[in-house]
């Protein structure tokens, strides 16, 4: 994408890379070689002359336009939002149960609501207690009405879940949820090398047991189906991504080569499933515009999702690069 | 105010009573933090309904991890830090598969703004709507919310100098989609 300006005798634009490398000069955040070649082009190229001084110039108009846009300092949660909250927060499971309530005297003697309710506010339908919030109200239906209908199926528009159907893929592996772990169970298509990287990790089991006997059962659905296409996913194709019937006609390929080794892979899992509830169905090792990713087909509460994230992804840090709802 | 009988007790020895089972404790708690929050999930998301739906989500996921919280950052960082991790997946899928523009839906100012304004601040969103969330949320949390550089990289788990870099990126970007304004809108409307 090509930063828009006014046609007219003036240079070609800048890319938005090169616009961010020269924000990033012009804030003094380039040092070394890699400042002296900015301050050069500035200095040379009409391109980058052009493009220094309409962000130089422009920047006290930035930031009134920012400050015009910025509302006022104190801006309540609206009483209809704080009610939605209300609900959803008061049917919500607490971290532990009431048989904890004796450890910490209690302040009141009555409940009260997780969050006070206004006083003006009408019943609200409450929302699931799910981390997924509910479908938006339809056009006109609330206060916020002026927002149109979304384009795509919502998450409690969709009747049914769409099953993934075969695609040209690379090599494909079930692992399945058994006593003891995870292991490789079928390799439904190559040759016997075509697993070897990842099997080579799966059968030195121990870390792959002790990820799965831990307190916490490891959020895999058996089978899960891993591939590894390879397959530079856009924001474009995200959503189409497709998965392999373990039973379908599968090109061969030279190598399983895993992105992210197992044992991390179901962290990885338990870190997408603290932001959306669910299970993984199917991860291509793949790309994700260009950069490393494992493409995930996520079973959320509401239906199915692609979540990209990057090769680093681990507990605490899904390192997310996308998310879609599956079409 | 209430009774005040959380008066002096401070959010981490909130958190605590919550997570020992107090189920007061967690509603004191989003009651002294909600408008903030608020404020900055609709900023940052633009959208007010995909806002409700951000901070419903961060605040389940709070109310559920509490136990999690180790404590390393304040209470309030904490929070501040699911709400925009949140916001940032819906900015995420909204920017795959966008469905509404920020400009279309943000409440501008007050109703009463003058025309000018309102339309500089209807291009301002539609400008903002344009940046990556990951330069879009530090800089409205910077120059639109008065959140100063060390909360936002302590908010979003990254240096200093990443706010800023990324800050200086998207108003370079803006300074490029909104460089029209210069000799227009907000300079003969008097922005303020």
């Amino acid at each position: 994408m090509m930063p828009h300006q006014a046609s007219g005798p003036e240079p070609e634009p800048l890319t938005w890379d090169e616009l961010d490398l020269l924000a990033d000069w012009t804030d003094g955040q380039l040092t070394g070689p890699d400042a002296d070649h900015i301050a050069h082009l500035v200095a040379t190229d009409p391109r980058w002359t052009h493009a220094h001084t309409t962000i130089t110039t422009n920047q006290p108009t930035i930031t009134n336009a920012l400050t015009t846009a910025a509302p006022t300092p104190h801006e309540p949660i609206p009483p209809d939002i704080l009610t939605r909250l209300t609900n959803a927060l008061d049917a919500a499971t607490p971290p532990v149960a009431e048989r904890h309530d004796h450890v910490v005297a209690r302040r009141s003697a009555e409940p009260r609501p997780f969050v006070s309710r206004p006083a003006d506010s009408r019943p609200a339908q409450a929302r699931p207690p799910d981390s997924r919030p509910a479908a938006r109200p339809s056009p006109g239906a609330g206060p916020s009405s002026g927002a149109p209908p979304s384009s795509g199926p919502g998450p409690s528009t969709r009747s049914r879940r769409r099953r993934p159907v075969i695609a040209g893929i690379a090599t494909v592996l079930l692992l399945v949820c058994g006593f003891g772990g995870f292991r490789v169970l079928v390799r439904t298509t190559g040759s016997a090398e075509d697993a070897g990287t990842y099997n080579a990790q799966v059968d030195s089991r121990a870390p792959l047991e002790s990820a799965a006997s831990g307190e916490t059962p490891p959020s895999v659905r058996s089978p899960l189906i891993v591939i590894a296409t390879g397959t530079d996913y856009t924001a474009d194709t995200l959503a189409a991504f497709v998965a392999p019937r373990p039973s379908g006609e599968l090109a061969p390929s030279e190598s399983l080569e895993p992105l992210i080794p197992l044992e991390r892979l179901l962290r990885c899992f338990d870190a997408i499933k603290a932001r959306y509830p669910g299970t993984p169905e199917a991860v291509d090792f793949a790309s994700f515009e260009g950069q490393p990713a494992a493409v995930v087909l996520w079973a959320g509460t509401d239906g199915l999702m692609v979540i990209a994230v990057r090769a680093d992804c681990d507990a605490g840090d899904a390192g997310i690069l996308a998310v879609v709802d599956h079409t | 105010m209430t009774g005040l009988p959380w008066e002096g007790v401070d959010d981490a020895a909130l958190l605590r009573a919550h997570t020992a089972g107090d189920r007061d404790a967690f509603t004191e708690l989003v009651r002294r933090h909600r408008d903030r929050l608020w404020a900055v999930a609709l900023r940052t998301l633009g959208d007010r309904e995909d806002a409700a739906d951000a901070l419903q989500e961060a605040l389940l996921h709070a109310y559920r991890s509490a136990d999690r919280f180790r404590g390393d950052s304040a209470v309030t960082t904490w929070l501040h830090r699911i709400v925009v991790n949140s916001c940032l997946d819906r900015a995420r899928r909204r920017q795959v598969r966008p469905t509404v523009a920020l400009a279309d839906v943000m409440p501008l100012t007050e109703p009463a703004a003058p025309e000018p304004d309102r339309d500089t601040a209807r291009e301002v969103w539609a400008a903002l709507d344009q940046l990556p969330p990951e330069q879009r949320i530090p800089l409205v949390l910077l120059d639109m919310q008065g959140y100063s550089v060390a909360e936002i990289a302590e908010i979003l788990g990254v240096a200093e100098g990443t706010v800023k870099s990324r800050c200086a990126r998207a108003r370079a970007r803006l300074a490029v989609l909104l460089g029209h304004l210069r000799a227009g809108a907000v300079d003969e409307g008097g922005a303020r």
